[in-house]
């Protein structure tokens, strides 16, 4: 019978708590972000005879990352809200990069490989995403 | 019905299947694709972009909570991950491609199936008589976890990591695809294939599905499926009422909601089914 690991530390505390108080407060920072830009949106006010369904098709659009940044410039709520969904889908690959750094620390080597891959799929998929747009 | 009431409506409907899914452990998104689509008469590809930014969300906050635990175990999830992650970018890409009518019809599917391990509960508490496998050894994967009751930690071994891992490309490929956790392939994975025990499954799978659904979630973001104004009360209302559950659950047990759940999952998974062939 084989004992687990040792656990890994930094700043004399666990990967563990690192790991959840990232997770944490990218949902958090996220949820305010999409909330004020919901907030804002709503509080503009849409023309009163339109309908979800004719904002949903002027909204689905192809993202644009300069376009969510001068939207935001202007209190465009709806680029709020598309920031705050970014935020939340870098929330998890933030998780993997700090594991990238906890494993390099400890001179894991198979394990810094494989959080490496997997940083680069998630980073490779986001960012090919976006150029092919 | 304006867009504002829509958005008011499509927020109080996501508290709620928030709500139903963490009290179920399904997770909120096998609840929101049928509720966007059949209820509000949504594209599915809208849908399904709402649900997977959602599914970050509640899989984040139910993963923060599991790992402070130390139910997770981090080096089995990061290792799977290579698997999901790449099944998650297959199966965004492949959705682009796909019918509606195969989309709905799938996910028909992958609803009445999620019936199943809530009728007759799946593997044992902890498995006995495991022993790791080279590779398993090699990667240094055995672990163990705090018993509450019993106070006591529980070592357990693992196996399986080849069969584990392909299993868990098909189950990125129905998260990226369909917009949903997977939650239950992964755990079917980490039950049948590895062997571990079933905390242990629960917390890794919670772990891993915010990292498989960001990896299709930027295919959906940049598309332009990720609609700003369905999506943000979608991620709100999800995430509020799994924050609702997770104080339920410490309280109730499970067992009445999943009675009440089982013909409510299974009528819609009909729909849709239904709908997937063209008959409704």
């Amino acid at each position: 019978m084989s004992d687990g690991p040792q656990p890994i530390r930094y700043g004399g505390r666990p990967m563990e708590l690192w790991i959840s108080r990232v997770l944490l407060g990218g949902v958090i920072l996220s949820a305010m972000i999409i909330l004020a830009g919901l907030a804002l949106f709503l509080a503009k006010g849409t023309a009163s005879d339109e309908s979800l369904s004719s904002l949903v098709n002027q909204q689905k659009t192809a993202a644009d990352f300069g376009a969510i940044l001068r939207g935001i410039g202007r209190a465009d709520g709806k680029s709020l809200i598309q920031l705050g969904l970014f935020v939340l889908i870098l929330t998890p690959i933030s998780r993997v990069a700090m594991s990238v750094f906890f494993f390099l620390r400890e001179r894991d080597r198979v394990f810094v490989a494989i959080t490496a891959v997997v940083l680069l799929v998630l980073v490779g998929g986001l960012v090919g995403a976006a150029l092919s747009q | 019905m304006s867009a504002e009431q829509s958005i008011g409506v499509i927020f109080g409907s996501a508290v709620a299947a928030g709500l139903m899914g963490s009290l179920t452990g399904l997770g909120g998104g096998v609840l929101i694709v049928p509720l966007l689509t059949v209820g509000f008469g949504l594209d599915i590809r809208v849908a399904i972009g709402a649900s997977i930014v959602s599914i970050i969300a509640t899989s984040s906050g139910a993963a923060a909570a599991y790992v402070r635990d130390h139910l997770t175990n981090i080096r089995i999830g990061m290792l799977l991950e290579l698997a999901t992650t790449l099944g998650g970018l297959t199966g965004a890409f492949v959705t682009g491609y796909l019918p509606s009518s195969a989309l709905y019809a799938l996910f028909g599917i992958i609803l009445l199936a999620s019936a199943i391990p809530m009728v007759r509960k799946l593997g044992e508490e902890v498995p006995r008589g495991v022993v790791s496998d080279a590779p398993a050894r090699a990667l240094r994967l055995a672990g163990s976890y705090p018993d509450r009751s019993s106070g006591t930690e529980i070592p357990y071994e693992v196996r399986g990591v080849p069969a584990g891992l392909s299993m868990m490309y098909f189950a990125g490929v129905f998260s990226g695809l369909l917009g949903i956790g997977a939650g239950a392939l992964k755990v079917l994975a980490m039950d049948t294939a590895m062997r571990l025990p079933m905390k242990v499954s629960t917390a890794t799978s919670n772990f891993m599905i915010g990292v498989t659904a960001a990896a299709s979630a930027g295919v959906y973001f940049w598309r332009g499926d990720v609609v700003p104004v369905v999506a943000a009360p979608v991620a709100l209302g999800v995430l509020a009422g799994a924050l609702v559950g997770a104080q339920l659950l410490l309280r109730f047990p499970n067992v009445t909601v999943r009675l009440i759940f089982i013909p409510v999952l299974a009528g819609v998974g009909i729909e849709m089914l239904l709908r997937g062939i063209g008959v409704a």
